[in-house]
């Protein structure tokens, strides 16, 4: 089988979905959000807030497929511990990138490569793997990061 | 003693199913979705888009004549499939708007503060919300039909339901798209109209599986969509009773639909033309008209026997597979939906999609059925009577793929 149809579903991701990172509770939580997917009802709850030194804490608890597990763990290891400003940033690329309305064939971004460099095979699964970010995004917005 | 059809030149008839998908000969199973077009439908809206190049019912020109007669035969083919006649047949786009015309029609001419609308918990979106957006600027209800756990219609609660007073409609599929089950249709139409309710009737499921009479299914309003039944994609059919046609006002306005238009007001043809305002969907219609005639000519029975045998097929086999749960059936339609344990059914079916087995997953434009049911969403394999005993194999080999990849359920 050809590696890019591996790499969908490659050992890593699966690892991030049965072990997530990011779903211990944080601090003092700053806001909430929790966003569904209508298509087959996965969800993401997610929390953020801010170390003593103004970097980004986030919790996330996901109920969904591998690949939105996978997204929501790959994000709270990502995001954890940078300024809100760059969380924010890296958000708006990816779900920009993911929207339902991107021209094909899907160019993956950035932060997602290490682990989603399968998903351009697999473009209906792009709002499994945007689903955290949309999640990440709504919070960092309703804390005024950006509007 | 009905003759077995010849699934392999039928097949060939079928451009897509000879496509492969990532290296692999396609699994089709998603026919509930949409069904594969034949040659004979590409042929029919090349035609329209070649010689009978012209708009209808509006040119004195030839070209213009000939696509109005083809287009007007498409009506009649359509009509005799539901055992109707023409002027009772309106084009739409597919079952989703003709459902939306409905609820217009019939929530400009019956809703009022407290009228309730039962509709099914098997419906798809398309039987319930357009009765939402109708209903609630009137003050009207929309309420679930009562059903057992396992979303069957309960008969004798719904007549309870019916006869606590001020139902305007009752609105259900034929068959349900999650289940594949048939709706007691007959039966629920006479306690609808013993309460002098409009009896709406989704039949895009149905419809690729059976000849409709409408005047046995006791009906008033049905729906269906060309690209279930073999046809092309963006035309389907509103059948409604002409005593109801003719009480509903227009819905959308412009040309073909009119017959005088003066800045003071205008005045609006008889149905269907009333409903049909603009250019019509023709390649579609003549492409509809191709796609009856190809199942004609198959012989229903013959569908119909082969379409049993695949269903049983399908279900024998997926109730061999570890871990996996049918939905409640035993489904009537070629179809089943099921989970797979702990997966979930977008993991399964992009698995399966490696290796060219394409099964719909998700809520099927069903939440209500789901909520029911407690799941999320789930795995739907829809066949036909073009599906081979070879792709069932594939469909159960494809899900020991999942097993491999994901662990065991």
């Amino acid at each position: 089988m050809p590696l890019d149809r591996v790499t969908l579903y490659s050992a890593e991701v699966l690892a991030h979905a049965r072990s997530p990172h990011g779903t211990a509770p944080i601090g003092l939580v700053r806001q909430s959000v929790e966003v569904d997917n209508p298509l087959c009802g996965d969800q993401v709850r997610l929390s953020i807030g801010l170390t003593q030194d103004g970097t980004l804490a986030v919790s996330q608890q996901t109920r969904g497929c591998a690949l939105c597990g996978a997204s929501a763990s790959w994000m709270a290891h990502q995001v954890h511990g940078i300024p809100p400003d760059s969380a924010w940033t890296q958000s708006h690329e990816i779900t920009e990138a993911l929207s339902n309305l991107a021209p094909l064939p899907l160019l993956i971004p950035r932060p997602l490569h290490p682990l989603f460099s399968g998903l351009h095979t697999a473009p209906a699964r792009r709002g499994c793997v945007r689903l955290p970010w949309d999640a990440l995004k709504l919070a960092l917005t309703q804390d005024g990061v950006r509007a | 003693m009905t003759e077995p059809l010849d699934v392999a030149r039928l097949r060939a008839e079928v451009p897509a199913l000879s496509r492969e998908v990532h290296g692999h000969r396609v699994t089709y199973l998603d026919h509930a979705a949409t069904a594969p077009t034949p040659q004979v439908v590409l042929q029919a809206v090349a035609q329209a888009y070649g010689p009978l190049n012209a708009n209808v019912q509006r040119g004195v020109h030839t070209m213009s004549a000939e696509a109005s007669a083809a287009y007007a035969a498409a009506r009649s083919k359509v009509a005799r499939f539901l055992h109707t006649d023409p002027v009772q047949i309106v084009f739409t786009r597919g079952t989703t708007e003709a459902l939306n015309l409905a609820a217009h029609g019939i929530a400009a001419t019956r809703l009022r503060p407290r009228s309730r609308v039962l509709v099914s918990r098997q419906t798809h979106h398309a039987g319930l919300v357009p009765w939402q957006l109708m209903g609630a600027p009137r003050g009207a209800h929309v309420e679930a039909l009562p059903c057992t756990p396992t979303g069957q219609l309960d008969l004798d609660a719904t007549e309870r339901a019916l006869r606590a007073g001020h139902v305007a409609a009752v609105c259900v599929p034929v068959a349900s798209n999650v289940l594949g089950t048939y709706t007691p249709v007959r039966e629920l139409a006479e306690l609808a109209h013993d309460v002098g309710a409009v009896m709406v009737a989704d039949a895009a499921q149905a419809a690729p599986h059976s000849p409709l009479d409408v005047g046995a299914l006791g009906v008033d309003v049905l729906a269906f969509s060309g690209h279930k039944v073999f046809g092309p994609t963006g035309i389907g059919v509103l059948w409604a009773r002409r005593s109801l046609l003719e009480k509903w006002p227009p819905w959308q306005g412009g040309g073909d639909m009119v017959q005088r238009v003066r800045f003071e007001g205008s005045t609006f043809r008889e149905p269907p033309h009333r409903f049909e305002a603009g250019t019509p969907p023709i390649a579609q219609a003549l492409g509809l008209h191709a796609a009856l005639d190809w199942l004609e000519n198959i012989g229903w029975k013959a569908i119909q026997a082969r379409e049993r045998v695949v269903r049983d097929g399908l279900w024998q086999r997926l109730r061999q597979v570890p871990g996996l749960t049918l939905l409640p059936g035993p489904a009537d339609l070629p179809m089943a939906s099921f989970t797979l344990g702990r997966h979930h059914p977008h993991d399964v079916g992009s698995l399966l999609d490696q290796l060219g087995v394409a099964v719909r997953t998700g809520r099927h434009c069903a939440d209500p059925l789901h909520t029911l049911l407690g799941l999320d969403s789930t795995v739907r394999a829809s066949a036909s009577f073009l599906t081979t005993d070879a792709e069932l194999d594939r469909l159960v080999a494809g899900l020991s793929h999942v097993r491999e990849v994901l662990g065991a359920p």
